[in-house]
């Protein structure tokens, strides 16, 4: 199944995580369905990490890196928007991985400064 | 309409991105917070300096006081000052509905709502990189700035809890390092707030600023993660080597040279302002460092 990110929008620029969520239950009810995504970039001229999150990186709560792996590919993405989507995805295993230690040692790194 | 009475507001001898100019912002927010139909008069007559990216702070305050049924005046504005209102589009806004002359050296008074991303995304990109005159910037370097730009507007309306964004910049081209000034605005939730509340603490300003910009650090709750925005503009500012500073409740950090600088505010801002001050000269600052394989990305 193809989804094209341009398609959910009226431009080529995605800013607001509001504007990321109809895709993510999209790509959400393709997976459940144990269907193969093709998310199309074709054409995004700019994305903030804010939408990417909304999209992309609360699939983290719901599926495992290995299934997100097998079933979400990415195409026709820019380097810069890559390096983005990178940085979001590391995020979000991070989190993911235990939010509640993420969440513990974010808190502790300044209050015990 | 009946106005119960006036005041008089004077404005000091010189608005600049300081303490004293955040200060005299965060009294005149606190201090008319309240007050509604009134005339108020915005006396300039001592004021000799005025920073044109400022005029999205004024402006947001003003806006509030204008919702509030206060009626607006100025008296013994200079001509400098005149000429930075009257190019910025400030003047059009709040003093006379005047056309406002073709200048390339600001980046108008906007507010966004970001309800038309489209319409944001290239109103920024047309002021910011279409000036004539002005470097030409690497597609890579205007992309990295644009999206900078607007992880800070999508951070206010998200943590500030904001409808608008204010907006207004001012060009330095004929210094020996050309810079563009930008500051964005929003009178809402402080960053105090927003992390004493998540973190159950009482850190002050300052410590609860340099908190949101560690790297994947936010406020945001439950199953979406989040806190790059800042991050990604703080290697922004130090690729660029130019400035960033925040000013949140009682908190004013500033980060040049890679280091940031707590300030000291005496007053207390009731939202966020953030000023981006970005160098010109180096056109080419912003150089994709890696590169991502996707096969295998999740």
């Amino acid at each position: 199944m193809d989804i094209n990110i341009k398609s959910f929008l009226d431009g080529n620029t995605a800013l607001a995580p509001s504007k990321g969520y109809p895709i993510h239950d999209v790509i959400k009810e393709h997976l459940d369905n144990r269907q193969i995504v093709y998310l199309d970039f074709k054409d995004m001229e700019l994305m903030t990490t804010a939408f990417l999150n909304a999209v992309i990186g609360k699939l983290y709560s719901e599926f495992t890196s290995d299934y997100l792996n097998t079933y979400v590919k990415i195409k026709y993405i820019s380097q810069s928007d890559a390096v983005l989507l990178k940085k979001v995805i590391d995020t979000a295993k991070l989190y993911f991985k235990d939010p509640e230690a993420f969440d513990y040692h974010m808190k502790k790194t300044f209050k015990d400064e | 309409m009946v106005f119960e009475s006036s005041l008089t507001i004077s404005v000091p001898k010189a608005i600049r991105c300081d303490e004293n100019g955040f200060d005299f912002f965060s009294r005149l927010a606190g201090d008319t917070i309240t007050i509604a139909n009134k005339n108020i008069i915005f006396d300039f007559g001592n004021c000799n300096w005025f920073d044109g990216n400022l005029c999205a702070v004024l402006g947001n305050i003003l806006d509030g006081l204008k919702q509030r049924n206060n009626t607006l005046h100025f008296k013994g504005i200079t001509e400098n000052i005149l000429n930075v209102f009257v190019r910025n589009k400030f003047y059009k806004n709040f003093i006379s509905n005047t056309t406002p002359l073709l200048d390339s050296r600001t980046i108008p008074y906007e507010r966004f709502k970001l309800f038309d991303e489209q319409l944001a995304k290239d109103i920024i990109k047309r002021e910011l990189f279409d000036k004539p005159g002005m470097p030409k910037m690497s597609d890579d370097a205007q992309k990295a700035i644009l999206l900078n730009i607007f992880e800070v507007c999508v951070n206010a309306i998200t943590h500030g809890e904001c409808e608008y964004v204010y907006c207004c910049g001012q060009f330095f081209p004929d210094q020996s390092s050309p810079e563009v000034s930008i500051s964005f605005v929003d009178l809402g939730r402080t960053i105090k707030a927003n992390v004493n509340e998540y973190l159950k603490a009482n850190m002050t300003g300052n410590k609860t600023i340099l908190w949101a910009l560690g790297e994947g650090n936010t406020t945001k709750r439950g199953n979406e993660p989040g806190g790059l925005g800042l991050k990604l503009l703080q290697n922004l500012i130090n690729y660029n080597k130019g400035s960033l500073q925040i000013v949140s409740a009682d908190g004013f950090i500033e980060l040049s040279n890679s280091k940031f600088k707590e300030r000291h505010m005496t007053d207390y801002f009731p939202g966020t302002i953030v000023t981006i001050k970005l160098l010109l000269n180096d056109s080419n600052f912003y150089v994709i460092s890696k590169e991502v394989d996707t096969d295998n990305i999740f």
